[in-house]
Order: structure tokens, then sequence, then C-alpha cells
């Protein structure tokens, strides 16, 4: 009982600015709708480099080491929604904070603040996988953020099928590949990887879960370590003192490759800014339609329209560059703007090859990111 | 045993009898069918002891002249028809002079009019002489079935009697809103109409005031009268239909099939509306000599009739409104407790019926979607009042909606798959794909053969998740397969349209949930989702000033 007690008491120091930070960005993987009780909660342990802090919807976990002066070691798990508002609005002074292990309460002491809140033993806290073993490699942090937002909104959001709700993660010759589709669109993308040798592997990766990348590796320098477990059944993306952990999606992902359009009848060129604007005032009127806008490409210009019976009809045209044959052709206004929303250049090149195949949106010239869309049939008029 | 004889009088009266007295309803519906003929404006029915006991008849109609009245308990007596020629045309409800004759046969029957009284008992007159001078008839049948006792045996419970009787007289004062009925069992009002010709407070006293409010009128329409049930009142059985020709209740599996049918899309499965249609049709048109008790009729062209109804309820069902929500009044049986019955209830029943009646949703000011509550409500506020939606039936309806119109322009929209998948279905849905080719491509569901026994899933309808193709195309096939064939290609559409909806559980952003909740004021028919149920709740404004007493 005492020798518990003991080992279970813990004194640290810390900032509160850094603390909040990092207590607001692990609290996404709390879940709002878990069943345990314990997942509410938010594991704080003592470690060599500070203080990590761990939250899991068993899902998907994020860890944030920040820095802090340790006096005792110790773990306890707080809850994750209170210690969060409070430590938000403490003045950026030194914050010790001191559990008694006997009691399961944590005190934070910092400026005119004495505050006492009740914890749950760090036993309790579910073990979660650690990424010390398994298949590693490493990516440019900005690219690799870059390529899961490029991605990731491909991805399907209903549950029919869990593959789709996941992104492709493939690694081959030396190559990290993140591809996502929800069927009626298709969004990949490219990007070199070091040190993976000749390693293989094909892993789909919750949507969700790289949502969250972004944020949890945001202000890390450099370098994203992606650490495949034995098992092929977790996923790490650790970079300086922050950790995203995913459980994968079990199944055999379509094979995408087939219905990347190799060839096309039409190639239009536009300002990326100027499509998108466009899209989104036209797309207004794309209501009883299932937001299906009419793109027409002739010489030199391109047209967009929508109509919806109750409520108007619009029209806008824009000059491009048009190569090939003249197409009228119809889009889900969404899956375009989800694409040009991401593209990340100031052109972007449009391939069609006739009405009914699959368009190819991508940054001209460029091959490492491509976007597919399949086209609406409609009655043209 | 002994050989073949004659029966003697009194039983093959008792015998005949039984065909039209089963029950002590049959004595009431027969009497109050007489009154009626003689062109009654007030009738009065007391039952006791379930009928059993007594059942008297009082109406203020033309009466029966004193010489005439042992006549009248004779087979085959009547006033009502004469020649074979008048059988034709028959505009009464009794005319085969067998009520009277039948009542007297099995009961003890004292019966005035016209100054005059007469006494049977087993059918033979007992006394004859003058009685009270009142208006049109007295009737009263005491000890009835007393010298049947098998019939007896065979009465149900006194509650199922009652009920029963209760049936009869509130069938006809639906029917006949411009008589005064007044039904008591053992001294306690049943039922309590009006008599002033209107047929919605002839529902209220019937039906109570808050389904009367509910009711839709049948009106200028040629051949049907009556009201209809909004699809958001319901009944869990058919017990609540009651039709009618020229103001006669008769059963008709047909008509009812024509009335219910206008409900399709807008009541669950299981659940019925609550009607009152009275056909009016040239009685050469219609023979009611079908069976003794003329529950049954024959319609010379049963179609037009059908189409007649469905035209009826159609019109009535156009003015559907939303489902409110209502704090339960309080019980009428409550009110028949305090002691003031009749008045009590029929206060009651003429007033609160305007009270309840709903105004008109304004058109065009748009729901402000407040939220999602519970796994996939939406709540928003509305002008008149706080509106729930349920987001999977309210989407399921505008995509439905949405699929038909494609349907009728031909012009279909569709999304086609970037990696066509394939389903294998059995030889019945395979047919069923390839019979409806057309009306699916309508509808935007492009499948192709491949092999025997399984289908390449091109296209989808541009709303729907690709992830979900195969499962509804699975279940479109099946509607398509297991309905009939007049109604298949819209049981296609809900499945396509339940697959495309969102979830009961998606997490929909404020600009989806302003959406869908815009695109729901715009579409028709959107008090209920296709499969009936409903996709919204109206909480109104006065509902809740009344919750928190802010009304004084």
């Amino acid at each position: 009982m005492n020798a518990k007690a003991i080992a279970t008491q813990m004194k640290v120091t810390c900032r509160p600015s850094v603390l909040s930070q990092a207590l607001q960005v692990v609290s996404r993987a709390i879940s709002s709708r878990t069943t345990l009780p314990i997942l509410n909660n938010i594991l704080i342990e003592t470690t060599a480099e500070g203080l990590a802090l761990t939250a899991t919807n068993l899902e998907i976990g994020i860890r944030k080491v920040v820095p802090a002066e340790v006096a005792m070691e110790g773990s306890t798990t707080a809850p994750a929604r209170l210690l969060t508002d409070f430590v938000s609005t403490l003045p950026d002074q030194d914050l010790e904070l001191s559990l008694d292990g006997a009691t399961q309460s944590l005190g934070l002491r910092c400026a005119r603040f004495d505050t006492h809140i009740k914890c749950i033993e760090a036993e309790e806290f579910p073990p979660g996988p650690r990424p010390d073993e398994g298949d590693r490699l490493e990516v440019p942090l900005d690219e690799l953020v870059k390529a899961v937002e490029q991605t990731q909104m491909a991805a399907s959001t209903d549950e029919a099928r869990p593959v789709l709700t996941g992104v492709l993660v493939q690694v081959q010759a030396g190559n990290l590949t993140l591809a996502a589709t929800d069927g009626h669109r298709l969004a990949v993308r490219k990007l070199p990887a070091q040190g993976a040798g000749d390693l293989e592997a094909s892993l789909i990766v919750p949507a969700r879960a790289l949502a969250e990348l972004a944020r949890v590796l945001k202000g890390e320098p450099g370098r994203v370590e992606i650490i495949i477990s034995k098992a092929r059944n977790q996923i790490f993306f650790k970079a300086g003192n922050s950790e995203l952990t995913s459980r994968l999606i079990d199944g055999k992902y379509p094979n995408y490759s087939q219905v990347i359009p190799s060839k096309s009848s039409t190639t239009v060129r536009v300002p990326t800014a100027e499509l998108t604007q466009t899209v989104r005032a036209v797309s207004l009127f794309a209501r009883d339609s299932a937001n299906v806008i009419r793109v027409k490409a002739t010489s030199g210009a391109v047209t967009l329209s929508a109509t919806t019976n109750e409520v108007g009809d619009s029209k806008a045209e824009m000059s491009a560059e048009v190569e090939g044959s003249e197409i009228q052709i119809a889009f889900n206004a969404r899956y375009v703007l989800d694409a040009l929303g991401v593209i990340g250049e100031d052109e972007v090149e449009l391939l069609f090859d006739g009405p009914l195949s699959p368009g190819l949106l991508r940054p001209p010239g460029k091959e490492h990111y491509l976007y597919v869309i399949m086209p609406v049939r409609v009655a043209m008029s | 045993m002994s050989g073949i004889h004659r029966l003697q009088q009194e039983v093959a009266d008792a015998i005949a009898a039984g065909e039209v007295i089963e029950r002590p309803a049959s004595v009431v519906k027969e009497l109050v069918e007489n009154a009626l003929d003689a062109d009654a404006r007030r009738i009065t029915v007391e039952v006791r002891g379930a009928g059993r006991t007594s059942i008297r008849v009082s109406d203020d109609g033309a009466g029966i002249v004193a010489d005439e009245l042992p006549l009248a308990f004779m087979r085959h007596a009547t006033s009502k028809v004469s020649t074979l020629a008048d059988l034709h045309g028959i505009t009464s409800l009794g005319f085969r002079g067998e009520a009277l004759a039948s009542i007297a046969a099995v009961a003890d029957v004292t019966c005035a009019s016209g100054g005059a009284q007469i006494h049977l008992r087993a059918g033979e007159a007992l006394e004859h002489g003058s009685g009270p001078l009142l208006p049109g008839v007295n009737i009263e049948v005491t000890d009835l079935f007393a010298n049947v006792p098998a019939r007896l045996k065979f009465l149900k419970s006194d509650a199922t009697e009652v009920a029963a009787i209760r049936d009869v007289v509130s069938a006809l004062a639906l029917l006949h809103p411009h008589v005064k009925f007044h039904l008591t069992v053992d001294g306690r009002l049943s039922v309590g109409s009006g008599g002033d010709g209107d047929r919605r407070r002839a529902s209220a006293a019937v039906h109570g005031p808050t389904v009367a409010a509910e009711m839709l009128e049948i009106v200028g329409l040629p051949l049907v009268s009556g009201l209809v049930s909004q699809p958001r009142v319901s009944r869990g059985t058919r017990d609540w239909i009651v039709l009618a020709v020229n103001g006669r209740p008769i059963m008709s599996r047909t008509l009812v099939f024509a009335l219910e049918e206008c409900y399709q899309g807008r009541l669950e499965r299981g659940r019925h509306p609550i009607a009152v249609l009275d056909i009016g049709i040239d009685p050469e048109l219609v023979d009611v000599n079908v069976h003794p008790s003329k529950r049954e009729v024959r319609f010379r062209d049963e179609n037009t009739v059908f189409a007649a109804v469905q035209r009826a309820v159609r019109a009535a069902l156009g003015g559907s409104e939303p489902f409110f929500y209502r704090a339960a009044p309080p019980s009428p049986l409550e009110r028949n407790q305090t002691g003031q019955l009749a008045t009590a209830h029929e206060a009651w029943s003429s007033v609160a019926v305007q009270d309840l009646v709903v105004e008109p949703a304004p058109a065009g000011v748009p729901l402000r979607p407040l939220g999602q509550v519970g796994p996939g409500y939406l709540v928003a506020e509305g002008p008149q009042g706080v509106v729930l939606v349920d987001q999977h039936a309210a989407h399921e309806r505008i995509l439905y909606n949405r699929l038909l119109a494609r349907l009728r322009e031909g012009r279909g929209m569709s999304q086609p798959l970037l990696m066509p998948a394939a389903i294998d279905v059995e030889p019945a849905l395979m047919a069923a794909a390839a019979d409806h080719e057309a009306a699916l491509s309508a509808l935007g569901l492009e499948l192709v053969e491949f092999g025997p026994r399984s289908l390449r899933i091109l296209a989808v309808p541009a709303e729907m998740p690709a992830s979900r193709a195969t499962k509804a195309v699975q279940e479109t096939l099946s509607a398509l397969s297991e309905s009939r064939s007049d109604e298949a290609v819209e049981k296609a559409a809900a499945a396509l349209a339940c697959h495309s909806a969102v979830r009961f559980g998606d997490v929909l952003d404020l600009s989806e949930q302003r959406r869908l909740l815009s695109d729901l004021e715009l579409a028709d028919e959107a008090v209920t989702c296709p499969h009936g149920r409903p996709t919204r709740l109206l909480i109104e404004w006065q509902e809740l000033t009344r919750h928190f007493r802010r009304n004084y």
C-alpha cells in the first residue's frame, strides 16, 4: 500500500502555455461518444524528456511530450476536458503539478491558484502499442502533411465499405504513395521516402486518423519517422516530441491504377483560384441535381453552368487554354472543389477524354499528384 | 326418429330471424335504420345489460299509423317497397319487411306510435291498445333471445357487445350528421352527436375532438363525400374505416383497398387511416339485396366507384399537414365521470373542435437549423414553433421525390462508378433488372449482365455513395421483383432513396442541415418518408406557451 503510494507520487514543473497547447492536441484523440470512462482521461507520465501526455480512443492515439522539470517520477490519468480547460486559463508562470498517490488527487499550483483535480490510476489506462519494433522509413514532414491533405478528403465517409474510409499507404521502391477513393473520385500522391530500402508494404490507414496528422506534428522539425508494426496492424508517425498512432483497416484495397486515364482528347489549363471561385458560385444553383455543374470547353474558354428549377440558373465563362476537341461534361461540384482546395498550385490542368470517361485534374506538367473524377451522366441541353 | 314435417311457425320464424338478428347490435341497427327511413331528426338509443336486458329506441320520425301497428310486425310487411320494380332502385335502408318481425320472434317487444301501443312476445301479439301520444316510434326490446338459448350462449362479453352497438350507432351518426344521435349505455352517454349537419362535429362526437380536428374533408367531388384522416393520425386496425352507399354502411374489401392505396407512402406498414366515406350513387346502379344483413353490395360499375373514391381521397390528402406534438388532452372518459355526463361531453365535442383547427403553415419562411440531437434528429426553428426532423426520413423523402421526377421526365442523372462493382444475384432479380431496364436507367442505375448469375453496376443515382452500391442494387431489385407491377418502380425508387440518404447517426454540419431543411420545405408530401414514417414533428409556440404557463 505504502510502497505503491510512494511509487505513484509525482512532482513536475512546466509552463502552462506549452502544456495547454499539447493538451489541446492530445485531446483530439478523445471520442465524444466513448463508453469507457477512462478514455475520457489523458495519461500523464514523467519521462526523461519531460511530461508525456497520451490520449486514445482505441483506434487512434496521440502522444506529446512537453518539456518539464521532473522532481519526482510518477503517472496518473486526469479528465481531459477539465484539465485542458483549466490549464488554458492559467497565466504563463511556473505550474507545479503534484500527485497524491493515495488519493489520486492532482494538485496544480500556479500563481494565485491552488487547485486539485481527482484522477484515476495510470494502471487503468489501456497500455496501447509502442513503436519499438517494426519497419521504419522517413519522409519530409511538410511533404507528408501536404500529401495527406491532398488525398484524405477523397476517402469515403460511409461505413458500408470500411476499406474505402481509409487512405492506402504504399511503400515501394523507395517511394511512398498515398491513394484514396470513395468510388466516384480518386486522389493519388507520391513522395520520396528515405531509409525504406527494399521494404514493400501496403496499408490502409483510417482517413480520420490522418486528418489529425497535421495538427499533431505541427511545429515539429524536419522529418517524420513512419513505423509499421511487425504484425502489420498499427502505424506510427513520429516527429520530435509528437506521435500519432493508428490502427490499420483490414481488407483488400481496390486496384485503383486501372482507373487512371492514360489518354485524353481535351486539355484545359486555367488559374486555380479563378476556377475555384467560379465553381463555388455556380454550384449554388446546382441544388436539386445533386450538386451537378456542367462544364463546356471550347477554343479559348471554359463555361460552367448549373440549373435548379425552383431556384434559378447560373452561367459563367472564363478564358482558358484549351487544346484538343471541344467537350461538354458534368461533374459533382463538391468533388471538383475538394481537389482545387488542396492542389496548391497557381494553375490547374484538366484532362478529358469524352463526356463519359473519367476526367483528370493535376498540377500542370507534374506527375506527383493526380485526381480522377467520374463525370455525372446527364441529358445535355 | 319421426318423419318429415313442416316446421312450426314459431321455429321457422326463429330460424329466419337468426339471419337478421344475430346479436344486440343487430337489433339496434335495424331499429335505428327504421328510424332513419322514417326521416327522424333525433334518434335516442338506450341500452341496458349490453342489450340483453333492454334496448330502447325512440325517434321523432313519421311513425306508424295506429291501425297498422300489428301489421308492422308481420313477416314481409313494409311500407318501403311494394312492387318488384321498387327493388331495383332502393333508397331506404330497409326493404325486406323482416326486421320488426324478426326482432319480435326472439324477444319481448313493446312498440308505441301514433297513440297506439302493441306488446309482443316470441312473435305473438299479447296486447294491442291505445298508448301514449308521442312523436315518431318508441320501441323497447327486452329479454332478447330468451326463447333462443343457443344464441344467448354465443353472445360475447358485455364489453364486446356494447362495443358492437357503439360501432353501429357511431357509423350511422357519422353518415347522417344531420340527425341527432344519442346513445346511452346503462345510463351513461356513449355517443352524442349534435345533428347540425356538420360532419366534422359528428366525427368529434364519435372519434373525439383531437381526431376530428385532424380529419380532412372531401368537398366538391362527385359521388363521394366524407372525411379522411391526415396521415399523421392513424390506427392499428381497419375498424375506424366506415364505408357507405347512400348512407348505408357497407363492407367492401375493394373500396377499403382503394382508400388505403391512397395512403401508400404516407402510412407505415400495419397502420390504417380513419375514414368516413359515403358514396352517393344512383340506386339503380347498385344492388343492395345481396346479403341478408345487407352489408355487402354490388356495383354495376365497380371501377368507376373505385376511381371516384381514389380521386376524392387523394384530393383531400393534398391538404395534409405535418405532425404536431401535442400534450395529451384531458381524457373524455374522466370528464364522463364528473357527473355532468351529457353536457360536459357535448360541450367538449362541439367547442373543442374549433379551438384545435390548425392554421396552415405560412409558406416561404425557411427553417433555421439549430443543431443535431441524439443520433440523427435535427432541431430547427420555424415560424410556427420548434421543428424536429428525422434526418434520414427527411432526406429519403427529398431523394425519392427527385428520383420520381427524373423518372417522369425520363432524364436520369447517374454517377458512374470509377470501379464498376459486380454482384451475384438470384435469377429472379436478374429478370427484374432486365424487365425494368429503362426505368432503372431513368432512376440513374445502370446495370449490365455479367455472367448468368451476376450483374455489373456501372452507375448509381448521382446522390448515392458508391460504397452503398451493391447493397442498394440488391434491395432495389428485390423491391422490383416482390412488388405488384404497377407499384414496383416506385418501390424501387424508395429503396434507392433509402440507400442514398444520409443515415440516422451521420454527423451533419450546419450548412448540410440548412440544405436538408430547405430541400424538405420545397418537397411535396414532405410529411412522411416514402415508407410512411413521419419526417418531422412540430412543437408549436402555443404548446410551449401553454406548457411554461406563459399564457397568463
